[in-house]
Order: C-alpha cells, then structure tokens, then sequence
C-alpha cells in the first residue's frame, strides 16, 4: 500500500497543468468522451506497476517492455467494453498479465528448453551472495519462485492486501490466492535466511 | 528477515523498478497520439449512399411509368401475379432447395485456418 500511495503522489506530481489530478473512472469516462489525454494520465499512473507486474512474470526486460505496451494499447482499444463500476487498475492488471502468460505459452510452444532455462532459475547461494542489496536480494529470490507464486506475490506487492482484486486479475479462487501467497511466503523466507546465513558464514 | 511480517514489510517497502527508457513515449505514441483510422468509416457511408441513390432512382423511375403509360400498374400487377406463380411452383422450390443446400454444405465444409487459442482479458 505504502509502494501505491508513493507512486501515486510521484505520478501527481507530473501530471500536465491541461488535466486535473481526477479518478480513474473520470479518466476513462474523458478518454471515452474523446478527450485522448485522459488516458495519457492513467498511463502515467500504472505504467510503472504493469511493467513491474510483466518483468516479475516474464523475467526479461523486453519482452516485459513488449507486454506493458501490448496490455496499454489493447486497454485503449477496448476502453468501451471496460465495465463500469470496476476498478482499472484490476483491469490493466488483468489485460497485462494475460498478455505475459500468452507470451510465456508461446515461449514454451516453441523452445521447451529455453523455457525450463528461463523459466525458474535457481539463484543459488553465489549469486544470492553477489547481490548485496537488500531489494535486490529480495527481487533475486521473486525470481527465483515457480510462476503461479511469483505471480501472486508480485500482485500482492503490486496490490496489497486486496485478496479480491489479486483473484480477479489471476482468475483464481480466493483460497487458491492465500495458498500460493502462504506457500510463496515460506518459499521467500526460506531462500532469505539462508542467503542470510550464507552471509554470516562469509 | 525469518519471519512472515518482516517479507511482508520488505515486500510493501520494496520500490517498483523503473520502466525502460522510453516505454511511456512508445505507449503514448501507440495510443493516444495514434493518427485516427478516418477510412473506417467511409465504406458504410458510401453503402449507404449508394442504397439512398438505388432508391431514388427506383422511385423516380415508377413514378415516370405510372405517369406515362396508364396501363402499367395492371401490367406491373400481372407480372408480379405471374412471377409468385413461378416461385410456388415445385420445380423451382426444388432447385431453390437444392442451392441454398449446396451453399449450406460448402460454408460447413469450408477448411478454414486454425487459429492459436487467445485470451481475452476482460473482467
């Protein structure tokens, strides 16, 4: 929550002097109405979490650059089927991460080798150990996490403590949510204290 | 960091990675600075041009008829009297039968490229 409440006051503070800071639902209402540069605001305002959400599920810079803007542009084509009273960020979200798991099913369709290289690389102790960083030793072990784990923890990060909208965007059943989200947990607690023992035996 | 409230304090602290250069201009360039698809739209404005334009003449031309020659609208009605004879006839109503058969069987058995499975994503 404090991650949101950040980047929402870092993106006001950019916003242009045309648009006034508004809500997401006058935002989409604008851009429906034509004024296009409404929907430049909520760009602003999630970009940085749906690129975040496509790099911690597909693990490259690209293809999570590549996805970020296939999930804006098929939010602003579709605008008019986005259901009223819903919330768009659960929407972006939802369009983002199924546009990582298409990319991820095409990544296994074609090269079931370079998808198991890819897919869940041990960071192992060593590297752990190189990456000094607090974040960055946390970033390392999301990584390091199967994917329906480190998909849920990363909404969770993205998200907070909405287990509603994590279900929504995920299509998954709420008690499948805090499962992985448990188990995803233990996963991450494990790797970090034994990275962190790893540490002190240096 | 062992315990669950200290990963979800790191987690909740842990800043959002910043996007790659010029991800925002290329979102914005693909959405809201997109020039607008003007053609779109002009193939149903001109069908309905033409369908407007068929109309008139069609129009214009039975009002002439009607005007000029007296009889037309006796003869326009045995044509038309003429023409459903033709069409409840059972031969015709064979064939008839037979071509929206053979059409309705070739649109079943038409190969048509396998598409890959897409998701929608809708909520």
């Amino acid at each position: 929550m404090a991650a949101l409440a950040g980047l929402r006051a870092l993106v006001n503070l950019g916003l242009g002097p045309e648009i006034a800071v508004d809500d997401d639902p006058s935002l989409v209402a604008a851009t429906l109405a034509g004024r296009n540069e409404a929907f430049g605001t909520l760009v602003e305002r999630y970009d940085r979490a749906v690129y975040n959400l496509c790099l911690r599920t597909l693990r490259d810079v690209e293809e999570a650059k590549d996805a970020t803007q296939e999930a804006f542009f098929k939010a602003f084509r579709g605008l008019r089927t986005f259901r009223p009273g819903a919330k768009f960020s659960t929407w972006i979200f939802s369009i983002a991460y199924h546009a990582c798991c298409d990319r991820l099913a095409r990544r296994k369709r074609y090269s079931d080798s370079e998808m198991n290289d890819r897919a869940d690389p041990s960071p192992g102790p060593a590297l752990l150990t190189e990456r000094r960083d607090e974040a960055e030793t946390l970033r390392t072990a999301i990584d390091g996490l199967p994917e329906k784990y480190r998909a849920v923890i990363t909404m969770y990060h993205l998200q907070g403590h909405q287990y509603e909208e994590i279900a929504r965007v995920l299509e998954l059943p709420m008690g499948t949510v805090k499962t992985h989200l448990f188990r995803a947990k233990e996963l991450l607690r494990r790797q970090l204290t034994s990275h962190a023992a790893g540490e002190v035996t240096d | 960091m062992h315990e669950y409230d200290d990963i979800d304090r790191a987690l909740f602290a842990l800043p959002l990675e910043a996007p790659p250069q010029g991800l925002r201009e290329a979102i914005l360039r693909s959405t809201v600075h997109a020039p607008r698809r003007v053609a779109a739209t002009a193939p149903a404005f001109l069908w309905e041009s033409i369908g407007v334009g068929v109309s008139l003449a069609l129009a214009v031309w039975l009002t002439i008829a009607l005007v000029a020659n007296p009889g037309f609208a006796a003869q326009a009605l045995s044509a038309l009297i003429a023409f459903g004879r033709v069409l409840t006839d059972p031969a015709t109503l064979t064939w008839l039968a037979v071509g929206a058969s053979a059409t309705l069987w070739l649109s079943i058995v038409t190969l048509r490229p396998v598409h890959a499975r897409t998701r929608s994503g809708r909520t």
